[in-house]
């Protein structure tokens, strides 16, 4: 019990910190609410539609703007749909040329890039979906099966509905038969959460100093308090802390944009492995370092090495062979691979128990140490 | 305060090196309940790794502490219930309430549910807080720390209250609040042990003083018993017009003059007891057909005592 009063006094000081409090809720939201509406599910492509004159095109235009995932918006001219796509203002745009001839010539605008490609061949496919309707209808008007085009239109919606048809399905050669399709910012968020999770606990590692530097870590062994509850309390206050960062990112990325963690019963396990490793290094820092605020500015600088060279900054998929030996000397790899097993591929603790050993190896290992170190400060005159 | 009383802290020969360097040389000394008993020394005396092993916050290379009935170490839980701290620096969460300290420490301390409610309450009357209980203690006054400070370490009513340095750095109101304070506690029956830099305040509060130097307790007794000990003498400045030799030949034939000299307008006596001999020294003078122009006497005090067993000021 009086482990957990000294744990509750060290997470009740971590919210009357205004930096704190901006640090562990506020700025990780703000990156999931960035990267999540650039990147997350929630992402819908700007459309510019330039609709030419004649019935044909202006069938086109309309179901185009009925379709689903775009953000359709109506564009004078060809130019000013070109302009806007350079401007950033769309992603894509469409311009319809006016009825004419047997063929309708639908231009697509895009910028270069990867993301510009996906875009085109998403809405290439939608084109000539809707094409192929426009031409079906044309044929029965054409054949005086139909008396004009929108009645036309409706035969052919509602024979498409009967009539089996198909699609494609495209899938990476990289990617396992059981792979669950994620959205862009799932492993993203990943890596947001050992990266602040590692990065906050550092920084707390101030506290622990503050504590020693006031003289309380020593009062509390004046009263019938074991160094080891002591101790106990102090590692139990910053395991809290790192919980509630990672809850925190957790939980708002999947409320306000649907992150998917994975299981909860394996990702819970490596949320709390990893945030029993963040914990121990906190209180490591704490222990060796003097001075507050340098313990502060170290905190951060090494929460940041450790996240890029863990894989959290970047994603590791870029890293060397090498690099990738090297990132799995710190647990931010084992624990992102441990994601990975479970979000991709839809694992269960039992797929990630090599993981889940290394971190619960490393949490051990820097639990010790820092326990060590920690005992060592209070017990020294 | 009764002789026979059994002692409630009792440190027999406890020992403390770093090192080569030996902190605390083979301590003993005892208090006994409703005692205040005063450790001085110079800086890196010793006390504050005396204090620390009294505390339990430090084990002893050797020798050995019992606090009520019960050994001291930095395990001994029971023995540290009896004893309240209240270390030289002020030792406080800054970011936490008044309240918010005094229940974490209460906890601590094993209090809980309304016992420690009640004590919160108490304390903060106490040390003249209740109206600042709700606010961050990074807002008070150094005065006003020192007694929360000090209200801490009597949360759960110890039966020993161990003082380091409790009154530096604080106004000369708030330090005639906490010596009341310490007063009114010893005479309730609490055993203390106070540090200090204040001659002062050891002259004031204790009922006995050790002397430590290097680590060791040079002297110990109450304030009489050290100034008699070394053999303290009294002091007269008489001041006096007319010539003086006379007066000062005549006062050097009688058996309480120890010494005596002749300055600008003054003669200095050194006698052993000012007060008996005052008038027969008065008479003398008189008779020699000197005026006198005044009289101060000085007594021996701790200082000279401090001084002349350390060789250093206490404030060294």
């Amino acid at each position: 019990m009086k482990a957990l009063t000294i744990a509750n006094v060290t997470l009740r000081r971590m919210v009357r910190d205004p930096l704190s409090l901006f640090f562990v809720f506020v700025f990780p939201l703000l990156l999931v609410l960035v990267i999540g509406a650039t990147f997350g599910d929630g992402f819908q492509p700007r459309i510019g539609i330039v609709e030419g004159n004649g019935p044909t095109a202006e069938a086109l235009a309309a179901r185009l703007r009925a379709l689903d995932g775009f953000t359709p918006r109506t564009v004078g001219s060809a130019n000013e749909a070109a302009d806007g796509v350079a401007r950033g203002a769309y992603e894509a745009a469409i311009v319809i040329p006016n009825d004419g001839g047997n063929m309708l010539a639908v231009q697509v605008v895009v910028r270069q890039g990867s993301s510009a490609r996906q875009i085109r061949t998403v809405i290439e496919g939608a084109v000539a979906t809707e094409a192929a309707s426009l031409r079906a209808a044309d044929v029965l008007v054409a054949e005086g099966l139909r008396p004009n085009l929108r009645t036309a239109l409706a035969t052919v919606d509602r024979v498409e509905e009967r009539v089996a048809g198909f699609s494609v399905v495209e899938r990476s050669v990289d990617d396992s038969p059981n792979e669950r399709p994620i959205g862009a910012f799932d492993l993203g968020a990943a890596q947001q959460l050992v990266l602040f999770t590692f990065l906050t606990s550092l920084s707390g590692g101030a506290a622990l100093i503050q504590s020693r530097q006031w003289g309380v870590s020593r009062r509390m062994l004046a009263t019938p308090t074991s160094a080891a509850t002591v101790i106990t309390g102090e590692a139990l206050g910053r395991f809290g802390v790192a919980i509630v960062q990672a809850l925190t990112i957790a939980v708002g990325s999947s409320l306000f944009f649907g992150v998917y963690w994975g299981p909860l019963l394996p990702a819970g396990i490596i949320i709390g492995l990893f945030a029993a490793v963040s914990a121990g290094a906190s209180m490591l820092l704490g222990s060796l370092v003097d001075n507050d605020q340098q313990a502060g500015s170290l905190g951060v600088f090494l929460g940041l090495a450790a996240a890029a060279l863990g894989g959290a900054m970047v994603p590791p998929e870029i890293f060397s062979p090498t690099m990738r030996n090297i990132s799995h000397l710190l647990p931010h790899a084992w624990a992102l691979d441990a994601f990975t097993e479970i979000v991709r591929r839809g694992g269960g603790v039992g797929d990630i128990l090599i993981e889940l050993g290394m971190l619960a190896l490393f949490a051990v290992v820097i639990l010790v140490a820092a326990a060590t170190a920690f005992r060592k400060t209070l017990t020294t005159s | 305060m009764e002789e026979a009383a059994t002692p409630l802290l009792v440190c027999s020969d406890i020992r403390k090196t770093y090192g080569d360097l030996v902190a605390v040389d083979d301590v003993s000394f005892h208090i006994l309940p409703g005692e205040t008993y005063g450790l001085l020394g110079p800086n890196g005396a010793g006390k504050t790794t005396t204090i620390n092993i009294i505390a339990g916050i430090l084990d002893a290379d050797g020798g050995e502490v019992r606090v009520a009935g019960q050994p001291m170490n930095p395990r001994a839980t029971r023995a540290k219930a009896a004893v309240g701290y209240v270390p030289q620096d002020i030792a406080l969460y800054p970011d936490l309430t008044a309240s918010e300290n005094l229940v974490f420490f209460g906890r601590l301390v094993g209090l809980s549910g309304t016992t420690l409610k009640e004590r919160t309450r108490e304390i903060l009357e106490l040390t003249g807080l209740t109206s600042r209980a709700e606010d961050r203690t990074a807002t008070f006054s150094g005065g006003m720390k020192r007694r929360l400070n000090i209200g801490i370490g009597l949360i759960h009513s110890p039966q020993l209250l161990i003082l380091d340095e409790p009154t530096v750095g604080v106004d000369p109101q708030s330090r005639n609040a906490i010596l009341e304070s310490v007063d009114a506690m010893a005479n309730n029956g609490m055993a203390v042990l106070y540090t200090t830099h204040y001659m002062e305040e050891a002259e004031r509060l204790c009922d006995r003083i050790g002397i430590i130097d290097d680590g060791k307790i040079v002297a110990e007794g109450t304030q009489r018993e050290l100034v008699e000990k070394l053999g303290g003498h009294d002091k007269l400045h008489i001041g006096i017009t007319g010539h003086g030799q006379p007066a000062v030949n005549a006062t050097a034939m009688l058996d309480c003059v120890i010494r005596v000299s002749l300055g600008d307008a003054a003669m200095e006596l050194i006698v052993s007891d000012a007060r008996s001999s005052l008038a027969e020294i008065v008479n003398t003078i008189v008779e020699t057909g000197a005026e006198i122009t005044g009289i101060e006497i000085e007594e021996p005090n701790l200082e000279a005592v401090f001084l002349h067993l350390t060789g250093k000021a206490l404030r060294d």
